[in-house]
Formats: C-alpha cells, sequence, structure tokens
C-alpha cells in the first residue's frame, strides 16, 4: 500500500466510512490525508467526498494512487457508485449556489423531551431530499453514540435544505435541532439566536408539558415566529383538540390552522415546509453593512482545528479573507466556509442571514468561544453582537480513578471533553479517601451522567464519582462571600456568618390528581409555594421555589414516580437565598470520611444522617472488625449504625477439580475489594460514595 | 460372564499394544531420560514426581441433589454403564502407557479414590475392571488406600462385602444430615433409617475406616438440628469425619432459590455458629481438625485428599476428572458424550493432554490456598526453597497482621524466625479466603512480582 496514510480496511465495509477499494481491498478514507493540501478527510464519510476534490473525489484519488503506481482501473467505488456520486454533486451545486436572502428561511424545532423533535427532523431531510433514502438513519442529526442510544439529542444540529415550495420558487431552509432535556436548554437558546423562526411540537396524546412552555418562553423572548405542530395525530391516545386548547390556554398561540402531523409516519409533513415559507419571515437583507456574525457552536477537529457554526447577520463572509472574533480580539485567515447540508460542503462564499461553519486553522475553542461576534479584520463592525450568557454549572461532583494510575489519563479525557463541551468545568481536587481528581462541574444531573459516560466508554476510565453537590456562598464574618463547590471545604460553623444556596425555580406540570402528593414531595424538600394554575380541568402547573441542593438527587424520579410519569418538571436559576445549613459529616471506623461530606439543612440533618448510615451499612461489606458508621455534625454524633464483622469467608470444599475454580473466585474477590477505596482500615465499595443519591427518605 | 470377555479382549489388546510399544520406547530412551533429569533437579523430590494417586469419577445418582454442581447423571443410567466403563479403561490404559512409556518405572500407588456421582450403584464387577485396568500398568503399594463413596440406600450386605473383597479399605458415606425433613428439602435420596442400615452393613462386611460427610448451612437448618446431627454422627464412631458448609452454586437449584445468608438459608453468624461448633466438639472427641471441613482420629486422616492439599500430583479418570500431572492441571470434559470423544482423540495423541504448564507463580498461588487449608499450614522454609525468598518475604509480611490480630498461627523457631503459617482453628479457618486474598495481593497478585516472575520464565 501507498505511504501517506491509506490504511487498509479493518473489516468495517459495512459502515460508511469506506468509500473505494482496490481490487477488493478497501481502506478507510478518513485515514488518507492528501498530501500537499489541507484538505483532510474526516471520520464522516459523506463528507469526505468533498473534501478531497469538491464532487469528484475519484479523480484526485485516481491521481495520487498512479503517483503510487497503483493504476486507477483498479480503483473501483465499492460503496458508492458514480452515478449516485453524480446525483450527490448535483444536489450539492444546488445546495451551494448563491441565494437571495429573501429566498432563506433559518428555523429550530423545540419540544418538550421525547415529542418527536428529531423524527420531523428526519422527515423534513427526507422531503427535500437533503438525505437519501439509502443513507437515511433514524435520528439522522444526532451523531453521538450516546444520542443514538438513548433516543435524545445532546448538541444542536443544523442542516441546510433546499425545497420548492408550491409558489414554484426554491427555497433554502437551515434547520436546527435542539436538545430537549432541561439540562441541555442553554443549547437550546443558542440555535434559537439564530432563527427568525421556531417549530414548536407538541405531542398530541401528552399536551403541553414542562419543557414546551419553557422553550416557548425562551424563544418568544427572542422575538421567532412560532408555529405550533401536533405531532403523533397516528397514535390512538392522540387527543388534538384537547392539545389544541391546551395550546392556546397555556401558551396563547392561535391554533385554529394548527397542523396536526405525524412525523413518523410522514402524515402532513410537506405542510410543514409549506408553512415554514409562509409563515417565518426571512432574514434582513443587511449584505452591505460590514460583517457581524454570530458563532452558536464550536467544536474541535483533530485535523482541521476548532469548527465555528455561526450565523451571518450583516455583510458577507467569503473564504481566504482575515476575520477577526470581537471578543478574544484574535485574527485568522479563513480556509474553509461552507454550509451544513447536513454534512460539511465548501462555498465561496455566505451572505447575511446564512448559517454555515468556517475552518481556519483555530488552535483552541476558547479562541472561538460560542457568543462571540465574527467580522472582517481589516473592516471591523462597530460593536459585536448580542452574545450568550455562558452556561453555568450548576451541579458539582468529583471525579476519581478507580486506579490512582489513572489520574493522567483522566486529566487528558477531561480536557478533550472540554474542547466540545464548554459548560464543563473542572479542577483538580484531592481527597484523603479517594485520592487524586477533579472536581466538576455540571448543567445538570444528565449532563454529569453523560460526561461520566462518554469518559468511561471513549476513553476507558473506571471512574468513581461522589454524590452531586451544589454551589454555596459561604459569608464568613466581617468577609466578602465565598464559592464553596465542594461540601468538605465548608469552613467552621463558628467563622461563618451565614450560607447562601441556590434556588431553582421549578414549575411541574402534572394530571390534577397527582397535586396532592406533589406537593407534600416538594414541601418536604423544603419548597416554597409560588403559583398553582389550572391549566385545563385535567392538568395542573405548580410553581415552587426550590434549594438546587434538594434538587439534585433522586428528585426527578420521584416525581415521575409519584405521577406515575406523567408530570414533566422544569426549572430556571433563581439566585441565591440564605439557608440554616450544616456540614454533615461521616466517619466511618472513627476516620472522616472527606468524599461522603454532604451539606445539609439543619431540621434535615437528622432523618439524613440517619438515613445515611442505614444505607452505608448495607454498601459496606462486612470486614475482619466491627465498624461503626456514624454520621456527625462538627464532633456531635446525630446517627450512629455499626457494621458486623465478617463471621465466615471460606469455602468448604476443594478437591482436584476445585482448584482452578476456587482460584478465579478469589482473584474474583480480591478484583473487587481492588476496585474498593481504603479509608483507614475499612474498605469502601465505589457505590457507596454515591450514596446520598439512593437515600430512602421517610417522606418519599 | 459379560466382564470376563471383556477382560479378554482388554488382556489382549494390552498384550498387543505393550509389545508394539516397547520398540517405541526404546528409541525415545535418550530423551526421556533427560526430561526425567531436568525434574529431578528443578524440583526435589516435590509435586513434579510422578503421582501416586488415583482419583475416578463414577457419575451416575439415583436422583441429583439440590445443592450439587458435580457431573451427575441422574436417573435409571444403568444402560450407560458397559459404555462409561469401557471408555474409563481406554482412559487410564491409553494414558497409563503414555507414562510408562515416558518415565519407564512408575511409583507404586498409594492412594486411589472412587468418587462421584455414586460409585456404590455400580455393580462391583466394573469397580473390579477399572482396578485391574489400572495394575497393569502400576503396582498398588501394601498400604494402598482405596476408598469408595457410598450412599445410603444403594448397597446392601453382600454388595458391601463385594466392595471389601475387591480391596477397599476405606468407605466415605454421604450423610450430609440425621434430620430427615433436611434430607427431603436437600433431595437426597436416602432417610436417616437408611443411614443407620448403611453404617452397620458396613461395619458387619468388615471395613474399619469409615468417613462420614454432613453439611452446614442448609436451608431451615437450625443450630439445634446441626448440633443433634454431629452428636449422631459421634455416636456411629467414624475413623474420619468431613462437615461442609453449604456452597450455593449458581447453576443447582438451590443457588436459584436461595441467597447467602438471607433466610430460610442461615445468617453468617448462624453459619459460623454451626462451624465453630463442630470443629469445638469433634476436637473433643479425639478427631483433628486436619482441614478446613476435615475432621479425622488419628492415623486415619485421609491420605488422598491430602495430596491434593500439598499440591501433588495425581491422576484422574473420568467425565470431569481433574488431573495433575508434569505440572499440567486439566480437566476433563462435563458432558458424557464429549468426554466419550476426548478419550478418542486422547487415543490419538497417544495418551498426552494437551495443556499448558502451570507457571512457577501459579504453583506458588496453589500451593499458598491449598497448604492453607491444612492444620500443619505452610513451611516458609519450604516456599522459600521453591518460590523464591522474594515471594516468601512478601508472604510473610502480609501475614503479620493476621499473626497480630489472631487468625493466622505464627510457628517460629529458636532463633525468633517464622517457620510455619497456619490459620486459626477456627477463627482463621472460617476468614479463609479474606485471609488469602491478602496475602496473596502483597505477594504473587501485585505489580511488580508478576513481572519479576514473568522475567523470571
Amino acid at each position: 500500500m501507498p505511504r501517506g496514510g491509506i490504511v487498509q480496511c479493518r473489516g468495517k465495509c459495512c459502515t460508511r466510512r469506506i468509500l473505494y477499494g482496490f481490487c477488493g481491498v478497501s481502506f478507510q478514507l478518513h485515514h488518507f490525508r492528501v498530501p500537499g493540501s489541507s484538505c483532510v478527510c474526516t471520520k464522516r464519510g459523506d463528507f469526505s467526498l468533498t473534501c478531497l476534490n469538491r464532487n469528484k473525489p475519484w479523480q484526485s484519488l485516481r491521481r495520487y494512487l498512479l503517483r503510487y503506481a497503483i493504476s486507477p482501473t483498479q480503483v473501483l467505488p465499492i460503496w458508492i457508485s458514480m452515478e449516485e456520486a453524480a446525483i450527490k454533486s448535483n444536489r450539492e451545486e444546488q445546495t451551494t449556489r448563491d441565494v437571495s436572502p429573501q429566498q432563506l428561511r433559518n428555523f429550530c424545532i423545540i419540544a418538550h423531551i421525547d415529542h418527536g423533535k428529531s423524527t420531523l427532523a428526519d422527515r423534513l431531510l427526507q422531503l427535500t431530499n437533503t438525505v437519501s433514502n439509502r443513507d437515511m438513519k433514524e435520528q439522522f442529526l444526532d451523531t453521538m453514540d450516546l444520542e443514538r442510544e438513548r433516543g435524545i439529542t445532546i448538541k444542536l444540529q443544523t442542516a441546510r435544505m433546499t425545497y420548492k415550495a408550491s409558489d414554484g420558487k426554491e427555497y433554502i431552509l437551515n434547520l436546527i435541532d435542539t436538545p430537549g432535556h432541561v439540562d441541555f436548554s442553554y443549547e437550546v437558546s443558542r440555535s434559537l439566536v439564530a432563527c427568525e423562526g421556531a417549530i414548536l411540537v407538541v405531542d398530541a396524546s401528552q399536551g403541553v408539558e414542562a419543557q414546551t412552555l419553557a422553550n416557548v418562553y425562551l424563544a418568544s423572548e427572542s422575538g421567532l415566529e412560532i408555529i405550533p405542530v401536533l405531532n403523533k395525530v397516528d397514535l390512538p391516545s392522540a387527543e388534538p383538540f384537547r392539545v389544541r386548547q391546551e395550546i392556546e390556554q397555556m401558551i396563547g398561540l392561535d391554533t385554529s390552522n394548527c397542523l396536526e402531523i405525524s412525523a413518523k409516519t410522514g402524515k402532513n409533513v410537506e405542510k410543514v415546509l409549506e408553512y415554514i415559507v409562509k409563515y417565518i419571515p426571512p432574514p434582513k437583507d443587511r449584505t452591505n453593512a460590514p460583517l457581524r456574525a454570530l458563532i452558536f457552536d464550536s467544536y474541535y477537529d483533530s485535523y482541521r482545528g476548532v469548527i465555528v457554526y455561526f450565523r451571518i447577520f450583516d455583510g458577507v463572509l467569503e473564504t481566504g479573507r482575515k476575520i477577526r472574533f470581537m471578543n478574544s480580539q484574535k485574527d485568522f485567515e479563513i480556509v474553509e466556509v461552507g454550509v451544513l447540508a447536513p454534512h460539511q460542503v465548501p462555498v465561496a462564499r455566505l451572505i447575511a442571514g446564512e448559517v454555515g461553519y468556517l475552518v481556519a486553522g483555530i488552535k483552541t475553542v476558547q479562541d472561538a468561544r460560542v457568543g462571540d461576534t465574527i467580522t472582517l479584520a481589516n473592516q471591523p463592525a462597530h460593536s459585536p453582537l448580542a452574545g450568550y450568557k455562558e452556561a453555568k454549572p450548576m451541579v458539582f461532583c468529583g471525579l476519581f480513578p478507580a486506579d490512582a494510575d489513572q489520574f493522567e489519563d483522566l486529566r487528558e479525557a477531561l480536557e478533550k471533553l472540554k474542547l466540545n463541551d464548554s459548560a464543563l468545568s473542572y479542577e483538580p481536587e484531592s481527597s484523603s479517601a479517594m485520592g487524586f481528581g477533579f472536581r466538576c462541574g455540571f448543567l445538570g444531573l444528565l449532563h454529569m451522567e453523560i460526561v461520566c459516560e462518554r469518559l468511561s466508554r471513549e476513553y476507558g476510565l473506571d471512574l468513581v464519582t461522589t454524590s452531586p453537590s451544589v454551589g454555596y456562598y459561604v459569608h464568613l464574618e466581617n468577609n466578602s462571600p465565598i464559592l464553596i463547590q465542594n461540601p468538605c471545604e465548608l469552613p467552621e460553623p463558628h467563622l461563618v456568618d451565614h450560607i447562601e444556596e441556590p434556588y431553582v425555580r421549578l414549575e411541574v406540570i402534572t394530571p390534577s390528581e397527582y397535586v396532592g402528593s406533589l406537593m407534600e414531595l416538594t414541601q418536604s424538600r423544603r419548597g416554597i409555594f409560588q403559583d398553582m394554575k389550572y391549566i385545563t380541568a385535567t392538568r395542573t402547573s405548580l410553581v415552587y421555589e426550590l434549594p438546587l441542593a434538594e434538587l439534585v438527587t433522586n428528585f426527578f424520579d420521584l416525581v415521575k414516580s409519584r405521577s406515575r410519569g406523567y408530570a414533566s418538571m422544569e426549572y430556571q436559576w433563581s439566585g441565591y437565598r440564605v439557608g440554616d445549613l450544616v456540614k454533615l459529616e461521616v466517619a466511618v471506623n472513627g476516620e472522616k470520611v472527606d468524599a461522603l461530606c454532604s451539606i445539609v439543612h439543619r431540621d434535615k440533618a437528622y432523618s439524613i444522617a440517619r438515613a445515611l448510615t442505614e444505607r452505608l451499612k448495607e454498601l459496606i461489606p462486612r470486614q475482619q472488625f466491627r465498624i461503626p458508621v456514624q454520621g456527625m455534625i462538627g464532633n456531635r454524633v446525630i446517627a450512629s449504625e455499626h457494621i458486623p464483622a465478617l463471621r465466615k469467608d471460606v469455602l468448604a470444599k476443594c478437591y482436584g477439580g476445585d482448584i482452578s475454580r476456587k482460584k478465579k473466585l478469589l482473584k474474583k474477590q480480591a478484583e473487587g475489594k481492588k476496585r474498593m477505596k481504603a479509608i483507614g482500615k475499612v474498605d469502601v465499595p465505589q457505590e457507596a460514595f454515591r450514596a446520598m443519591l439512593s437515600l430512602k427518605q421517610p417522606d418519599d | 460372564m459379560n466382564s470376563s470377555k471383556t477382560r479378554q479382549l482388554a488382556w489382549t489388546f494390552i498384550h498387543h499394544f505393550t509389545t508394539a510399544t516397547t520398540h517405541m520406547t526404546r528409541c525415545k530412551l535418550p530423551m526421556s531420560y533427560e526430561k526425567l533429569e531436568y525434574v529431578n533437579s528443578k524440583v526435589e523430590n516435590r509435586s513434579y514426581a510422578l503421582p501416586k494417586s488415583v482419583y475416578i469419577h463414577i457419575p451416575f445418582c439415583i436422583r441429583k441433589c439440590f445443592y450439587c454442581d458435580f457431573a451427575v447423571i441422574a436417573g435409571d443410567s444403568s444402560h450407560w454403564y458397559d459404555n462409561y466403563i469401557s471408555y474409563i479403561v481406554r482412559e487410564i490404559e491409553s494414558t497409563l502407557s503414555y507414562f510408562k512409556r515416558k518415565y519407564q518405572k512408575l511409583p507404586d500407588l498409594e492412594t486411589v479414590y472412587f468418587g462421584g456421582g455414586t460409585p456404590s450403584l455400580l455393580p462391583t464387577i466394573y469397580i473390579q475392571q477399572i482396578l485391574l485396568s489400572l495394575q497393569k500398568y502400576i503396582n498398588f503399594a501394601s498400604d494402598v488406600e482405596l476408598t469408595v463413596e457410598m450412599d445410603p440406600g444403594t448397597f446392601d450386605l453382600s454388595k458391601a462385602r463385594e466392595f471389601f473383597a475387591l480391596g477397599v479399605n476405606r468407605v466415605s458415606v454421604g450423610v450430609q444430615s440425621f434430620d430427615d425433613t433436611l434430607l427431603q428439602l436437600c433431595g437426597r435420596s436416602h432417610n436417616s433409617k437408611e443411614i443407620y442400615y448403611a453404617w452397620d452393613t458396613l461395619r458387619t462386611a468388615g471395613f474399619t475406616n469409615l468417613s462420614l460427610d454432613l453439611m452446614s448451612g442448609l436451608p431451615n437448618q437450625s443450630l439445634e438440628v446441626f448440633k443433634d446431627s454431629i452428636e449422631k454422627a459421634i455416636s456411629l464412631d467414624p475413623e474420619h469425619l468431613s462437615c461442609y458448609d453449604l456452597i450455593l452454586e449458581g447453576s443447582t437449584p438451590f443457588g436459584k432459590k436461595y441467597q447467602s445468608g438471607v433466610y430460610p438459608l442461615p445468617s453468617e453468624d448462624e453459619a459460623a455458629a454451626m462451624y465453630i461448633f463442630a470443629s469445638c466438639r469433634l476436637r473433643e472427641r479425639g478427631f483433628e481438625h486436619y482441614e478446613v471441613s476435615n475432621y479425622g482420629k488419628p492415623k486415619y486422616l485421609s491420605k488422598h485428599n491430602q495430596v491434593y492439599w500439598k499440591n501433588q500430583s495425581y491422576y484422574g479418570f473420568g467425565i470431569s476428572a481433574t488431573s495433575y500431572t508434569e505440572m499440567k492441571r486439566f480437566s476433563r470434559p462435563r458432558k458424557l458424550l464429549s468426554y466419550f470423544d476426548w478419550v478418542k482423540r486422547l487415543e490419538m495423541q497417544n495418551g498426552e493432554v494437551e495443556c499448558p504448564e502451570e507457571s512457577l507463580q501459579e504453583q506458588a498461588v496453589d500451593t499458598l490456598i491449598l497448604g492453607l487449608r491444612m492444620k500443619q499450614g505452610i513451611s516458609i522454609d519450604e516456599f522459600e526453597k521453591q518460590y523464591g525468598q522474594q515471594v516468601s518475604w512478601q508472604v510473610m509480611e502480609a501475614a503479620q497482621p493476621w499473626i497480630e490480630s489472631g487468625h493466622i498461627l505464627g510457628k517460629y523457631n529458636c532463633n525468633g524466625q517464622l517457620q510455619r503459617i497456619a490459620l486459626q482453628d477456627p477463627n482463621g479457618f472460617l476468614l479463609q479466603n479474606s485471609i488469602l486474598i491478602s496475602l496473596l495481593e502483597k505477594s504473587l497478585w501485585n505489580k511488580s512480582s508478576s513481572k519479576y516472575h514473568k522475567a523470571q520464565s
């Protein structure tokens, strides 16, 4: 094989990565770097077609192969036929043709989680022939494995579509698919800025949910045109009439000509496209103004550097121009500008109103922060566009490698994740029980879960996580407040004047019969009642102020279980309030365990301490001696349990045939022990550090 | 009649075979000498010495007990007897002729053990066949310990006498409990009455070395019921007694039904109490608690089982049997038909089993695991000689906290050096796994020592 990184097929012919083969020997294009050019194939097979040589990649490929003395006749596309490639390139030419702003429509799809955003996006892509049926797969725009597996969208995704409307004109539609989960609502707000309109998808069987409302508020704040759409009308349980009423009453949108569609079966989906063209206003034509483009997303590609997704508000952006990021004041030369169709297709220029990407040899994501404004270096705009608030981590937890040798690996993995996930924060932490690790900040529990899962899955790390906590402002006497992210850093009580804890405004939408039980729950979690609205005869909205700390334990699960899965919830940061908080510490065998430390409300300290010690008693295996487990405030023991000594740990039989089995068993037991953390003489399993999450409180 | 015919056949077969092989052995002589020398120089009179023990697995049972996960063929399986025994004989002959070829002279057999299953189900003629096929290659020592496992309800006086006449001199009786409800609950095929009958029968037949198996930790078994079984067992005056705490195996009905330490199984504390009671009571009555679960009157300790625990080599024949020969630990197939296929393959390979040799490190682990099951424990000197100073020091150091906590008994010489370590009875025995793990983690299973051993080998 030629040098230059052509790699032989590793038996993955079935994936879309492999495009060509030599006499049956195929190779993976994404490892193929074209010498002497900056174009490199990316992992996404389709993208590579154009990266090599615009629309005819096989030509350049053949040229390079000739250089390595391989006859071009030997090069056979094994995965894609010439005709198909030609069709593809036609389509791309269409999408890359210059357009007038009048023919542009930028919109996003917003909805509560699981109401069918990604399915609708799939249908739209298919209807506009953006993706051929052969390439089509469910959740097309969700590229992360985790997203596909869980059926959720984590990152916003963009796609450019060409649509010939009934008025005979061709329109360019830029779709931005957004996540539905509350943790990622900042992603939603980012995509909204790039749009003039939003399609509000509501599940016709479930109706308006908490996240629907939250997204609508976000969209109307940004002044977007909202088109309500009822999805899933093919379900037998669909109640379009009731849901229309809900939309009118709760959101105040006119539903008289609201579309009833089924993204799954494709019913009425083409009408959605017509509605988009008809009701969503085109962007303002400000092509002549100095360039201003807002970065709404960016990610790091190991071959090409940071790739920036942006929306142009004023002016024109062309390849080869020198640009400046107005906040970071850094200049770069554009290597490539393109549109997302939905794979990256390079174009010569983009005009005001368009959404696209650029590559400019940017080394770190910090240089091209989301929310920054792009302008031209030699013709800068006067003022930047209004950016975004930076996503602030709300939930913190300690991440420790189970094997202390993996600390460096963990740091590297976090660095890499951070490149594409600006909301993730981390700083080194050391704990007497857990050794060295990191205290990481997340947007919410799902975010935390996903980061941990990606760390273990993509980087092969075995992690121990502590129970999540929130950030507290601690006011010392005569001192400015300090922010505490780690409960065990809380100063001694006599030094503390008062502590402020974060609150959220929680909205729960639930069938009315569960109101009582949910109110009871929120009350027991120190919720402060704000409002209760009867939306319709059967559905109620509850608004509470709730300490975030109470929310990050198992609150969401409890809401779901108390309402049999029917309630939905949504929360927003609402500020800090003073709380009567104490540090609850846990001593195992007389030794305080910093990783088990938590900050709780004084009134609840006793019940939590009791539940926690009981839970730890279940989780920590018996050892050769009796182990006291105590919950303490300061030096006062407020709850105490003990783990009785191990009495029997022996295999009765061991004859000829049993030896290898016994050895295996011992090895397994030893490995289990190795995964535990030693606190003094006691081995504590990893689950114990998350005991707080699975507490059974008396009022649950 | 049938058997004499087969015996004749076997004779002629062997006759041809041996004449054919004498030539081969002569050609291979220099090589085998070399090997022998290597063996002797490397491990002096230790486990690599040729096996002096044989284990034979007889898988047939009337029914399968609910806790049992041995390779067992339950129900009426008498139609398999002929076939199965012929394969065992084939295996014995091809294996032993291989050894004979390779080493010329095989040492006399000191122990033979028929385990199961229920070997007493077999007509004695089959046992005789097996013994004869062994004797064709190896002599039996004059004081050979010949044990057969016999379950109550599977034999009468005449059968017991036949076994005695064959030279069987030790019988292990599977009693498990003297409580009828418990026996039924465990799926045993006999009741307590049959136990007494079986015992008397064996004594009448002339056996003077009887062993009795009991179980503790059974579902619904209270300490009282267990104590009662122990007392009844003592009243039978056995020479040897094994008392096993129930091991839940996932594949058995018990394993599926119960969870360790959870009702109806006795709690960990109760099970420990049973163990402690058995240990104290039996020692009081003159038994020596010489292994975790085994008790014997002086001079009546099981020679065969000690071979396992001393990590010495042994032959194994029959389905699921494990052999440990030439440093190779090999388990035979657990299914009847795959065992038959395996025997055919073995014959084609001229009796040599294909299996990697155990590394020195593995052997050290085995020695530790097995040696600490015994009351006598491990001699530090010997351990050091075999596996090196570093490992032995590591083990000693790891044992120190356990000696202080009273779980390990250390024996010192006059210079105050540690000479032997053994588990304390009963506290140490009860925590054997935890102790072993902590010793192994700090010696043979820690990272640096595995590197050290790889480099060495």
